[in-house]
């Protein structure tokens, strides 16, 4: 079954090309969630609310505004960055700096919309690899070793490559003072 | 107020927090284990499968096919059996192909070429096994995502290649275009349906664990490069010519066997150069016969003018006089003559490598002559006064398979002086000599010489001259050969030249 046919399935609410998704983007997700969060008991759970989500959100997936895996991509890793929040809240009664409020105030939500936008911006100006590096780093969460691996680099030239792309970034987007 | 510069963890903070919900789709599209080593894999398959015989390409793709695929299998060396044999495998053909390039930057490539030819079928056979191996790889990863094992394009792909070793082995390699071309466009088809499937499979390739590396690929290819690249300067600068065993030439004496020689017409510089064994075999002669030749042929040549009434001639050095051919017919007895053929380089060489000398002799398919003991000669060249000799590298007979003018296949027997000249020095220069009987009265003495020279110092891959010879090539940017012949006959014991 063709991908735009299994989507236009599961928008059409058909149950039985659950079956199909879940066979064909178990291995998707199961990449996506890993890196994020390390336990397979929260792993299996994450892939399982995130197909939930899939089912309840496919009608608002617009092929015109990106791929398929792009979108699935998005709703996965938001899905296990929520479960990390969640987990990390419940080790912990008070919010620490690495753990930002999941419910930013409006002011903090444009302060967020200019961010992106200079990030967006400044990564323009990264070579491609250089960009691909940055998101596995960044978005993914991928730790060194598994860059390293899939990139067929030493986990010592990973390390030395985000630095300079970091260092770039930091001049790019306004030197120290950026926050 | 001046802000506090943010610390590294801060920063990392910041940048993980502030990148959009979704990545750009190109992004998506290559953070994938599977892909980048699929895509190397597939590309590598397509540069080894396909040969194209212009612009040293014939060389180039199958090496950097070699390199990819030893990238994308490394990936993937860890996900399943059948990878990691593919990975070994590429390993091998990687190595083979270092060894067989830079063995072509030197004069024993002919050499390692035909040794390999004696391993066609077992190496044929280990290609086989890659497309098998990968063949079953790409099923277990199907597998293992929980879809369909079967995948018809990698099977495809290997008997595509099992119909190619055959018809390689039928030496079925002049095939009608027509033919070629549906070859060529059935394969094109196969790595796209291949391209495809792997597509496809992005999904499941997000469960291929990829290998990690000590080196990374940038490294491998780099060493890869620069190893071939010393490789290539290596054989060029140290094995594009014959070792050859170069001392002092020690006076022979016997300087009234020359002077006797010189008397029968011999020329001095030809006496000078014959070995004590030459000259006191032929210290009894009775008659000799001579045929010089200057090349090139123009460098002398003689025209009639007229001043008034009166003709006169005139030498005309159109090119300098580069290298002179004497040959001589010596009498020893009644029924023996020594046949010497000698040249002499009245310039400087220019490209050093390899020389060859390929002699058609007089006993050569005639039943009025016959061979007498065995052949003879040396090599000398004067530096700083002092003359310097060496024997050939390889002087003796050979039979060896070539292919017409006609495109007709042969094999022929000739006997070949393989040699190379120093770089310095001058009167480069040696000769080849034999004796021959007269066993049937009325046989002319045929004796030719072919001497080729090579003109171009860069070649890939690098051909001896003899090869050049044997190849049945004509004179091209790279050789140039000589061809020249004594020829005479005797009657009622008198000798005559043509």
């Amino acid at each position: 079954m063709k991908e735009q046919d299994l989507v236009r399935r599961l928008q059409d609410r058909d149950e039985t090309a659950m079956e199909e998704f879940l066979r064909r983007f178990t291995p998707l997700m199961g990449y996506i969630i890993a890196p994020i969060l390390p336990g397979t008991h929260d792993r299996e759970e994450c892939i399982s609310e995130t197909a939930m989500t899939v089912w309840e959100k496919v009608g608002s997936y617009d092929p015109e505004k990106g791929s398929w895996t792009t979108w699935l991509t998005a709703v996965t890793r938001n899905q296990a960055l929520n479960r990390a929040r969640k987990l990390r809240r419940e080790d912990s009664t008070e919010l620490t700096p690495d753990i930002p409020s999941p419910e930013p105030t409006p002011e903090e939500r444009v302060i967020q919309q200019e961010r992106q936008a200079a990030l967006v911006e400044a990564l323009q100006y990264l070579g491609d690899r250089e960009r691909m590096l940055f998101y596995r780093k960044y978005y993914y969460r991928q730790p060194t070793a598994q860059i390293a691996a899939e990139l067929g680099m030493t986990e010592r030239a990973v390390e030395g490559r985000l630095y300079r792309i970091k260092q770039k970034l930091r001049k790019r987007l306004g030197g120290d003072g950026y926050a | 107020m001046r802000k506090e510069p943010m610390t590294e963890r801060e920063f990392d903070l910041l940048l993980e927090t502030s990148l959009p919900e979704a990545p750009p789709s190109d992004v998506t599209k290559w953070v994938n284990p599977w892909r980048t080593a699929m895509d190397r894999i597939l590309l590598g398959f397509a540069f080894q499968g396909i040969t194209l015989h212009f612009l040293l390409l014939q060389y180039i793709l199958p090496a950097i096919g070699s390199v990819l695929l030893v990238l994308g299998f490394r990936s993937l060396r860890r996900e399943n059996l059948w990878f990691r044999l593919c990975y070994v495998i590429s390993l091998f053909n990687l190595a083979l192909t270092l060894v067989t390039l830079v063995a072509n930057a030197t004069i024993y490539g002919g050499a390692v070429r035909e040794y390999l030819l004696g391993y066609t079928i077992p190496l044929l056979g280990v290609d086989l096994c890659q497309y098998l191996f990968f063949w079953l790889g790409f099923r277990a990863v199907r597998k293992k995502a929980g879809l369909a094992p079967g995948a018809a394009s990698a099977f495809a792909l290997l008997v595509w290649n099992a119909i190619i070793c055959w018809l390689g082995l039928l030496e079925v390699g002049n095939m009608p275009l027509l033919i070629g071309g549906i070859i060529l466009l059935l394969y094109i088809c196969i790595l796209r349906c291949l391209w495809t499937l792997s597509t496809q499979l992005d999904e499941a390739g997000y469960a291929v664990q990829a290998a990690p590396v000590r080196v990374e690929d940038g490294l491998l290819v780099k060493a890869f490069a620069g190893v071939l690249a010393l490789g290539l300067v290596v054989g060029y600068a140290f094995f594009d010519s014959y070792p050859m065993e170069w001392t002092p030439a020690v006076e022979t004496g016997h300087q009234e066997i020359r002077d006797h020689l010189v008397d029968l017409g011999m020329p001095a510089q030809v006496a000078e150069d014959l070995t004590e064994e030459d000259l006191l075999t032929c210290a009894e002669a009775t008659e000799v016969l001579v045929d010089q030749e200057i090349y090139p042929p123009e460098s002398n040549r003689e025209e009639v003018r007229w001043e008034g009434s009166r003709p006169y001639t005139v030498t005309l050095h159109e090119a300098e006089e580069e290298l002179r051919i004497t040959h001589v017919a010596v009498r020893l007895d009644e029924d023996t003559w020594k046949i010497l053929h000698h040249f002499c380089w009245l310039v400087d060489p220019g490209v050093r490598g390899t020389e060859s000398i390929q002699f058609w002799p007089a006993y050569r398919n005639s039943e009025g002559w016959e061979k007498v003991g065995d052949w003879s000669g040396q090599l000398l060249y004067d530096r700083n006064g002092q003359t310097y000799g060496a024997p050939f590298c390889r002087m003796e007979e050979e039979s060896y398979s070539g292919v017409s003018m006609f495109g007709d296949a042969y094999t022929a027997t000739d006997v070949f002086a393989e040699f190379s000249l120093p770089g310095e020095g001058q009167n480069h220069r040696g000769y080849a000599s034999y004796s021959i009987r007269e066993c049937q009265e009325g046989w002319v003495v045929d004796a030719w010489m072919n001497y080729t020279h090579p003109l171009s110092q860069i070649q890939f891959p690098v051909q001896t001259a003899a090869e050049h010879e044997k190849s049945g090539a004509w004179n091209n940017y790279r050789f140039e050969t000589i061809q020249t012949a004594l020829q005479f006959w005797v009657e009622e014991g008198i000798a005559k030249q043509f």
